[in-house]
């Protein structure tokens, strides 16, 4: 008799159990959403995947998250394109991947799945990432510019007023010459000539700085035109100056570059808000404190800096379209994108949580970018991307090195460029 | 043969000669093992020994903390379990393969022998690049992309022309005449091979199967090609901590030591028949 | 010559008979056997090589949505005028010479040293030796990279210690060659091992006999290695040679990951090339072709090798 009971009860119990999961239907149980993705960030600063387990209780959806390299991603996604394979939903993407994949047909036009309330919210410079000539392929994971950092410390060694970053290009190779003492292994400016993909943000940099521009909307080359050369010259003439970290020359942009910047041998140099992240662990930085954040030094304008936003996009070939796009939206939820910021320094999509105090609050960065952004912004994406890369990077270098006038190496990358430009004019 | 040299007063060996040698050997292993030594230190140290200059080991410092990481991470657990499936897997059928056709071109005569060698010979030297995107589109069409299996198969591809190779001078070298015996006393010509020939060869199947292995466990072009996400290997989730972007240093050593662990592990325990292995497959050429 | 046609002249109805019955018994036995390689080799050898072919005579990049064009041989052409190419062919070379020199002259020297009927412990030596041969080379690449770092590697800090630099230097960003140089040492320190086994396995296989004569005629050291272990290692010599360039040639792993090719393509070596005109720039036409010309570099360089030892054995 008790034993029938007991029977009963357990089973009364079981059922019990399972009618609230039975009453919150999960939008997507079952379903496996595939997104291959760059880096998420260092262990402990990791960006977006440590929400995929809350994404996936609140859907019921299995979301696997594969993180490599850059170019190994894009190799992937070479295959994926050319099988028109339908294992991956989503690609990790910055603005140059979405022009070559939206133009290839791999990212699918989801325009019409953002509403104009979303859209108002999204920060402009985040949405470059996914957008291909006004089209939308993906949402954003982070609003990324470049700002200016320098060392206050040795500013005040150098007897500059460590309060007031250099406002004019004179003004930065002046504090450039003030700090370098090569002796000891220090330098005015840390920049990044290690490999193509770094030479050419760098010269972009400059770039928007004298106004100039890689190439107009419609293909046509404009780098190696007056305000390029012009560019290029002011990177040039700063290392004949021998200011420049001879360290440039063997690192790229991101992580390494700012393992070598929190070393504190280097006294200015405009990075991500990363740099500034990084400089304040005391487990990993040796310049605790001594980082201060300024507007990049204009050339022909008063300011100007690089965007360098990351995003996700929809593949045009994935099976669980609906899953996917519901995938991007939690991830620029307002509460995300809230955490996310404050965890890891990277800057919201939206503005709605830009303006929150618990973010500005003692954390100069999210007023700098800010600010940063009212001047020109400039991120060159282009279908052709990945060659022009490797077909300038290699010219500036040569002109940097002085084997080449900035004129010359500009030219010479335009003739080889040309050709390559032509095959996409011609669909 | 007759040598044309002046004869001279036989010379002794004399001990600083041996000492001498010894030396260098000592010196040689300890250079090659220093950058396994290193790394092994490496992994084992936390953030601000390993960035510190002059490099510092500090052994109270010391510190399973980048293991723990590697190991909490899924994805680096499942591309060791993806590693281990595909390379044992596929060194299996490798064998399965490659023992009856080493046996076949090794002691039996038929028509067409040569060239079945020579295709042989250029499919062990053709670069694997140039097979890569074709391969990939007979993978779509059969599902086989991002599966063990379809991972396996592509490494059959690669690596059995190797087995058969090398199992050939293996089953060569056995004494001619042994399966007209085993006829003669009634077995057929498939007992002949399997239950006379092929326990004398087991030397070369274990050679085989370690050289495969150990090619199979550190390739990195075929799953970088070939998977995306469920069939990620070991090599692949190490060349990602070689990108530009990354400075985890720590978590790179010790995703280095893990990774090659295994193929380590089994090189030395079978390495009398590896040593075999790569020396048969080579000269016998 | 005759004689021989005479003699097969004679025998050729019980060669006719013996054919048939081989063919019953021993060919077909033998097609069994190698039925799996030979379906193997005809479905994903055959098929990809002549699939990469037609791929190479076209115009055909993935990024670009538009059917392929046939150009013939244009991409082939196109090869000629591509500095980036040109140049890799040169740095290959150099690579090459490099590597193959550096695996041959240190292998022979250890292969040597651990000969010596003196020495003991030769099989905790090879076994040391093991360990960076079965070390993927991926991670080999990793562990020198790390070893190589600007910021914190330990060759600088050792340099550094001994005087010969007076800052820490950015390898990989001075002069190619340079930087090439570091990654043929991580290749030479993953692959000598192999020279020296198949060196070892070669020197044992010198008649003793040989050198006991020699001895006794009062050969010295030098010149019993010059006329008696020499030539008779010839042919291990020839392996070790050839697979050595065909792995130099084939390089990828650890360039791929110690340099990437950079900076500004200066220690692009051809096979990364190929990878990146393929994958990178999704140029399969002209990645096709490309890794059609590294095919027959490899080819010949095997083949030749073939011919010669065919022509000694």
């Amino acid at each position: 008799m008790v034993r029938r009971w007991l029977v009963a009860l357990t089973l009364f119990a079981l059922v019990a159990s399972l009618v609230p999961g039975a009453l919150a239907a999960k939008p997507f149980e079952g379903v496996r959403v595939v997104i291959l993705s760059a880096s998420d960030g260092a262990p402990g600063y990791k960006i977006i995947s440590p929400y995929i387990p809350q994404f996936e209780q609140e859907t019921g959806a299995k979301v696997e998250f594969t993180e490599m390299s850059q170019g190994v991603l894009h190799a992937k996604m070479a295959t994926v394109l050319a099988a028109r394979s339908a294992e991956v939903d989503l690609f990790w993407t910055w603005s140059g991947f979405t022009a070559e994949f939206a133009y290839a047909g791999l990212f699918k036009d989801m325009t019409d799945k953002v509403s104009q309330a979303e859209m108002d919210d999204l920060v402009p410079g985040a949405m470059e990432a996914v957008t291909y000539k006004n089209r939308v392929y993906g949402l954003p994971k982070f609003f990324s510019i470049r700002s200016f950092y320098y060392n206050k410390r040795m500013f005040a060694e150098a007897g500059l007023d460590p309060t007031r970053a250099p406002r004019t290009w004179d003004e930065f190779v002046d504090a450039a010459k003030k700090t370098t003492n090569a002796r000891q292994g220090r330098w005015g400016v840390l920049h990044d000539y290690g490999s193509n993909n770094s030479l050419l943000i760098n010269f972009q940099e400059h770039l928007v700085l004298t106004g100039g521009r890689l190439f107009d909307d419609k293909d046509n080359i404009l780098f190696n035109n007056e305000l390029g050369v012009e560019a290029l010259q002011r990177v040039v003439d700063l290392n004949k100056m021998g200011v420049v970290d001879p360290a440039s020359f063997g690192i790229g942009e991101g992580p390494v570059k700012r393992a070598r910047w929190i070393k504190g041998n280097n006294a200015m140099e405009w990075g991500w808000a990363a740099d500034y992240t990084m400089s304040l662990d005391p487990a990993i930085s040796s310049i605790v404190d001594q980082v201060a954040v300024g507007l990049i030094p204009g050339i022909r304008v008063r300011s100007g800096a690089l965007t360098g936003s990351e995003g996700y996009a929809l593949s045009a070939f994935g099976k669980n379209e609906k899953a996917a796009i519901d995938f991007l939206k939690f991830m620029t939820r307002a509460n995300v994108q809230k955490d996310m910021t404050l965890r890891t320094g990277w800057y919201p999509v939206r503005k709605s949580v830009f303006g929150d105090p618990d973010l500005t609050k003692g954390n100069p960065l999210m007023l700098s970018a800010k600010l940063q952004s009212q001047y020109p912004t400039y991120r060159f994406a282009a279908p052709y991307t990945n060659e022009v890369n490797d077909l300038l990077g290699p010219q500036l270098l040569a002109a940097i090195k002085g084997e080449k006038s900035a004129k010359r190496a500009l030219d010479d990358a335009a003739a080889q460029i040309r050709p390559v430009v032509e095959k996409y004019k011609t669909r | 043969m007759t040598i044309a040299v002046p004869p001279r007063a036989p010379r002794r060996h004399i001990r600083i000669d041996r000492l001498l040698c010894y030396g260098a050997l000592i010196g040689i292993v300890a250079l090659f093992l220093a950058p396994v030594v290193w790394i092994i230190i490496t992994s084992f140290q936390p953030y601000a020994l390993l960035t510190s200059v002059p490099p510092k080991i500090d052994l109270r410092a010391v510190e399973i903390q980048n293991y723990k990481d590697l190991l909490g991470d899924a994805i680096f657990r499942r591309a060791f379990v993806t590693t281990t499936v595909v390379t044992f897997g596929a060194t299996l059928m490798v064998l399965l393969v490659a023992v009856p056709a080493g046996y076949a071109v090794g002691r039996l005569q038929f028509h067409g022998k040569a060239s079945y060698l020579f295709s042989i010979l250029a499919m062990q030297f053709g670069p694997a690049i140039a097979f890569l995107i074709p391969l990939f589109i007979m993978m779509r069409r059969f599902g086989l992309v991002d599966t063990h299996l379809g991972l396996m198969l592509v490494f059959l591809v690669f690596v059995a022309p190797v087995g058969v190779w090398l199992l050939r001078g293996f089953f060569e070298v056995l004494p001619p005449h042994l399966e007209r015996a085993a006829r003669i006393d009634g077995a057929s010509r498939f007992r002949a091979f399997y239950q006379v020939i092929l326990p004398l060869a087991t030397a070369g199947v274990w050679a085989t199967a370690i050289v495969a292995f150990i090619g199979i466990w550190g390739d990195l072009l075929v799953p970088l090609a070939l998977s995306f996400s469920r069939a990620v290997t070991l090599t692949v989730v190490a060349s990602a901590f070689a990108g530009e972007q990354n400075v985890n240093y720590g978590g790179a050593a010790a995703a280095a030591v893990l990774s090659a662990f295994p193929s380590v592990l089994l090189a030395l325990i079978f390495r009398r028949y590896l040593v075999r292995g790569l020396t048969e497959g080579a000269i016998k050429q | 010559m005759p004689r021989a046609a005479a003699r097969a002249g004679a025998r050729r109805p019980s060669r006719l008979d013996r054919a048939r019955r081989w063919f019953a018994s021993e060919q077909l036995f033998a097609l069994l056997l190698i039925g799996p390689m030979l379906a193997i080799l005809l479905i994903f050898g055959a098929f990809p090589i002549l699939y990469s072919l037609v791929v190479s005579l076209f115009e055909w990049k993935l990024n670009i949505p538009r059917p392929p064009v046939f150009t013939g041989f244009g991409n082939y052409l196109r090869l000629f005028s591509d500095p980036v190419f040109v140049s890799s062919l040169g740095k290959t070379l150099y690579y090459s010479v490099l590597t193959v020199g550096g695996t041959v002259a240190l292998g022979l020297v250890i292969a040597l040293l651990l000969d010596r009927d003196d020495i003991k412990g030769r099989g905790l030596v090879l076994a040391a030796l093991i360990i960076p041969w079965a070390v993927p080379r991926v991670v080999g690449g990793l562990l020198w990279k790390w070893i190589y770092d600007g910021n914190y590697g330990i060759f600088n800090a050792v340099l550094l210690q001994l005087g010969i630099i007076d800052q820490y230097q950015w390898w990989f960003g001075q002069s190619p060659w340079l930087g090439l140089t570091l990654v043929g040492l991580t290749q030479i320190w993953r692959d000598t091992p192999f020279s020296v086994m198949l060196f070892l396995a070669g020197l044992q296989s010198v008649p003793v006999h040989l050198h006991k004569a020699a001895m006794m005629d009062g050969a010295s050291g030098l010149q019993r290695f010059r006329f008696i272990t020499l030539p008779s290692m010839r042919f291990v010599l020839l392996a070790v040679v050839v697979l050595q360039t065909t792995w130099a040639l084939k390089t990828f792993d650890l360039v791929y990951v110690l340099t990437g090719g950079g900076p500004a393509n200066k220690t692009m070596l051809t096979y990364l090339y190929v990878y990146r005109q393929a994958f990178s720039y999704l140029d399969v036409g002209y990645g096709s072709a490309m890794a059609y010309v590294v095919t027959l570099l490899v080819f010949v360089v095997a083949f030749g090798y073939y011919r010669i030892a065919g022509r000694m054995g």
